[in-house]
């Protein structure tokens, strides 16, 4: 038994040093808090069309920051894909993201998606809208996401924590948008009239909604297209029970962030992280991303899913996105204030 | 002091252990600095608004959490360990598997089967009976589905001690009149102090570090508070800060306990190696422990699978299925490598702790949790500073060996080491445990015999400690199987393990394709205890 133990381990252990050794090839490496398959089998596709080696080391976005510092000019990683915008202006802050150019990426995406100062661009797009009970709500009574904190709505407002990043960005936005004063009384008003503390993630919200423990919840298309197309029947059954209004088209805008991407300021394989940049931003990548992962493409040649089209469409908030960023510590600081949990 | 010390011998080891420590240590220093760094303006938020309430919901969660699995843990490892039961090898493993199920996915489970449209609304649905809810995502809910699954590190640690008490105390005992239960409160559990203390400090320091339950049932708690500092309002210093204040509480409150307990330990009471023969339980013991074991078996493992199999039927099958193998492979070497290293540092620190009871050993002895003390995410910080300096400092040599700049920190070198310091607390708490109600009779024995230090702890301490290390190997086996924070970060490129890819799909809600790895983890560890049963069975006979 013992002997077996340790011939096994030698065995493992020289296995392990062993796929340390790196081969000259073309390769780009990439820091990533989006874990999606679809993602891996994008990456794939890339590199069955350019031969260049896509390696992916997937963590949380703060952490993957704080690696990426701490590795300062040594770093391997070419790019950094986040799927908040706060966090690549949070990179930028940092420096450890650089400019970059390319003709196709501008042609791609359009400009109020992509960073003013070229240091990064979206790849996919989410909006927060508020998802309402079909069978109760008139989405006539619905306007913007300021009027779910009038009186009419008490006890029937449902959304997930604070600590959430979405619910953190669209705080930001009404910061930027309104100033602190008015974003403070908005997330209060939206406190006292929360029909149960916050709890679950999105799809948890909707089912309440439908299950009659609130009205409205504020929540992400993308965990719409998540419920609707669960392998879960009931789950279905749910989504179907669930309708989508976009917030705010007579004012400002329903709220968006992105999922997007950046170089690394000391990556060695740029030319290949803006290749690859490139081709998410194409139209083939941008097809995959809207039809498998309910996430609205940037690239405009692209359509939407039907599962999206369907929802309608929407004007925008007109913002900064780098904005949402440079908000978001304010934001959670108000949400503590308010007592948001 | 000064005599011990010369004890011939004892430098080789003192000096290994001493290098050990350091090793734990380093990463460590680092966030220790930060507690003299002045305080951030978050700092000062986070005290001004929130700090008192979730400093009371992490207190609620552990007291609470630490009553249930204390109790529970130390009746299930006396009942086993005491008497004679039908099938009582295979009721032991199964009432420790449900340490392989991570709470956050266990929080999963549960606010699957109780929220809106769970699993027990569908079934009052088709009875057509009109439901109540039981509202899980609480916190009573979170205390009930930690103290579930965090109730065999109590078993684990407890049991390991039992099994090696000598039966004359307790003979002793009912001999001068004593019933069974008295013997049991008065003689039994003081002596099983430490143990009892050794498996509830990992059951508070999991509730302490846990993100994902909390955070998915809306309970904030200092852990919340930590990542708040970070993630929320990009304070890394701040965050460091708070959770270095943390270790330091545990640590405090872990050497007074250590202290006072001094004198009070079993290493006086000179054990015997061997327990002799189990007892036949009355028949009233008999249906209380049925009772209650068979009440948590349902809900920490025969729940928990059937919702789990049941969300693993109807997930979407995805191609990245095919790369199984080398995830698989991942998990499973990673984990033998950091178990052999976490049990031989722990055999080597706790024989110094026997064989040299003094300050600096006792001081060792509680170093050893730093890394256990402390939210994950920090510790990967201080690993990562760690390991990047260390690559630079050796940059020269790395130039003329032609390796890359960063050999040691992109290798899988460094997610084996902070493995292995995370969960040095793990198997040193069982081994330890071991040791000290081992004494050193025997070893002296030996050496008064002339036999040389090797010999006589593969002769003759190691067949008495067999127990305390095969325990000490499970939980660490399956404790690095689920662990996800530091794998995630200090992982290599392209590197997956079971547990990346649960929260790779758990974390986006997709719980019914992340059900499919939860059961692969629950399967490995099987094997595992499998495998270990075989062994143990072998080397009692």
């Amino acid at each position: 038994m013992k002997k077996i133990l340790s011939i096994i381990l030698i065995a493992v252990l020289t296995l392990s040093i062993a796929g340390c050794a790196t081969e000259e090839e073309k390769v780009v490496n990439i820091y990533t808090d989006r874990h999606y398959d679809t993602d891996q089998e994008l990456y794939d596709k890339f590199t069955q069309e350019t031969g260049i080696k896509v390696n992916v080391v997937k963590a949380e976005s703060d952490e993957l920051l704080e690696r990426l510092s701490t590795e300062g000019e040594d770093t391997e990683a070419d790019l950094l894909v986040t799927s908040d915008v706060g966090r690549l202006y949070r990179a930028g802050e940092m420096g450890i993201i650089k400019a970059f150019d390319s003709n196709i990426v501008e042609a791609n995406v359009p400009e109020h998606l992509r960073s003013s100062e070229n240091l990064w661009t979206a790849l996919t797009v989410r909006a927060r809208v508020i998802a309402y009970a079909l069978d109760r709500v008139d989405p006539s009574d619905l306007s913007t996401y300021e009027a779910l904190t009038e009186p009419e709505w008490a006890g029937k407002v449902l959304v997930r924590s604070s600590g959430n990043i979405y619910n953190q960005s669209l705080m930001a936005s009404f910061i930027a948008l309104n100033g602190e004063e008015a974003a403070k009384e908005w997330a209060a008003g939206l406190v006292a009239n929360m029909a149960r503390t916050p709890e679950g993630n999105d799809r948890d919200q909707m089912k309440a909604v439908v299950a009659g423990e609130g009205d409205v919840a504020i929540v992400n298309t993308y965990y719409v297209g998540k419920l609707l197309h669960s392998s879960d029947e009931y789950e279905v059954e749910v989504g179907e029970q669930i309708g989508v209004f976009f917030p705010n088209q007579e004012t400002n805008g329903t709220h968006i962030n992105i999922s997007g991407a950046a170089l690394t300021k000391h990556g060695a394989n740029s030319e290949e992280a803006i290749q690859l940049l490139e081709f998410l931003t194409g139209e083939v990548a941008q097809n995959d991303y809207a039809s498998a992962n309910y996430e609205y493409p940037v690239n405009e040649a692209v359509e939407p899913s039907d599962l999206l089209k369907s929802f309608g469409e929407f004007k925008i908030q007109d913002i900064d996105l780098s904005l949402l960023g440079e908000y978001n510590d304010e934001a959670v600081r108000l949400f503590n204030e308010v007592g948001w949990q | 002091m000064f005599i011990k010390l010369k004890n011939r011998g004892l430098s080789p080891l003192l000096g290994i252990v001493t290098l050990v420590i350091m090793a734990i240590v380093l990463p460590s220093v680092f966030i220790f600095i930060k507690l003299f760094h002045p305080v951030t303006e978050s700092w000062l938020h986070i005290k001004k608004y929130v700090l008192a309430d979730y400093l009371g919901n992490s207190l609620v969660l552990v007291v609470g959490v630490s009553m249930i699995t204390g109790v529970l843990g130390t009746f299930f490892a006396w009942s086993l360990s005491n008497y004679k039961w039908k099938y009582g090898l295979l009721l032991e493993n199964l009432l420790f598997l449900p340490m392989a199920i991570p709470p956050y996915i266990a929080g999963y489970i549960y606010g699957g089967i109780f929220t809106p449209f769970g699993t027990l609304d569908r079934i009052f649905d088709k009875i057509g009976v009109k439901g109540f809810r039981i509202d899980i995502l609480s916190t009573g809910g979170a205390i009930f589905v930690f103290s579930l699954f965090l109730m065999p590190y109590v078993l684990l640690v407890s049991k390991g001690f039992f099994e090696k008490l000598p039966k004359t105390i307790e003979e002793s005992s009912r001999l001068l009149g004593r019933g069974s239960l008295e013997t049991f409160i008065r003689v039994v559990l003081p002596m099983a102090r430490g143990s009892l203390v050794g498996g509830i400090v990992l059951v508070i320091l999991e509730v302490l570090n846990d993100y994902g339950l909390v955070r998915y049932f809306g309970i904030p708690t200092f852990s919340t508070a930590i990542y708040q500092t970070w993630f929320g309002m990009s304070d890394v210093d701040g965050a460091v800060r708070l959770a270095a204040s943390l270790m330091s509480i545990v640590i405090i409150i872990l050497l007074i306990e250590q202290f006072l307990r001094g004198k009070g330990r079993l290493s006086q009471a000179r054990a015997v190696a061997d327990r002799g023969v189990k007892k036949e339980a009355s028949k009233s013991y008999r249906i209380v422990f049925g009772l209650f074991s068979s009440i948590y078996l349902i809900f920490a493992l025969i729940i928990p699978i059937t919702q789990l199999s049941w969300w693993a039927s109807v997930a979407k099958q995805t191609s990245i299925m095919r790369r199984f193998g080398s995830i698989l492979f991942n998990t499973i070497s990673v984990g033998l490598i950091v178990t052999v290293l976490v049990v031989i540092a722990g055999v080597l620190i706790g024989n110094l702790s026997r064989l040299r009871p003094g300050i600096l050993s006792k001081v060792y002895a509680r170093i050893v949790i730093l890394g256990y003390s402390i939210p994950a995410s920090i510790i990967a910080i201080g690993v990562l500073v760690t390991f990047i300096s260390i690559d630079r400092s050796l940059g020269v040599l790395y130039d003329v060996m032609d390796l890359k700049n960063l050999f040691l920190s992109s290798s899988k070198f460094i997610l084996i080491f902070a493995l292995t310091i995370r969960f040095m607390a793990i198997g040193f708490n069982n081994i330890e445990s071991g040791f000290s109600k081992m004494g050193k009779k025997y070893y002296e024995a030996s050496k008064l015999l002339g036999r040389g230090e090797w010999h006589t702890f593969r002769y003759v301490d190691f067949p008495i400690l067999k127990p305390a290390i095969i325990s000490a190997g499970i939980l660490t086996f399956v404790d690095v199987l689920k662990e996800l924070p530091l794998t995630l970060i200090l992982r290599p490129y392209n590197f997956d393990t079971l547990a990346t890819r649960v929260y790779t799909y758990a974390g986006d809600e997709m719980i019914h394709e992340a059900s499919v790895y939860s059961l692969m983890i629950i399967g490995v560890s099987v094997v595992a205890l499998i495998i270990l049963s075989l062994n143990r069975k072998g080397s009692r006979t």
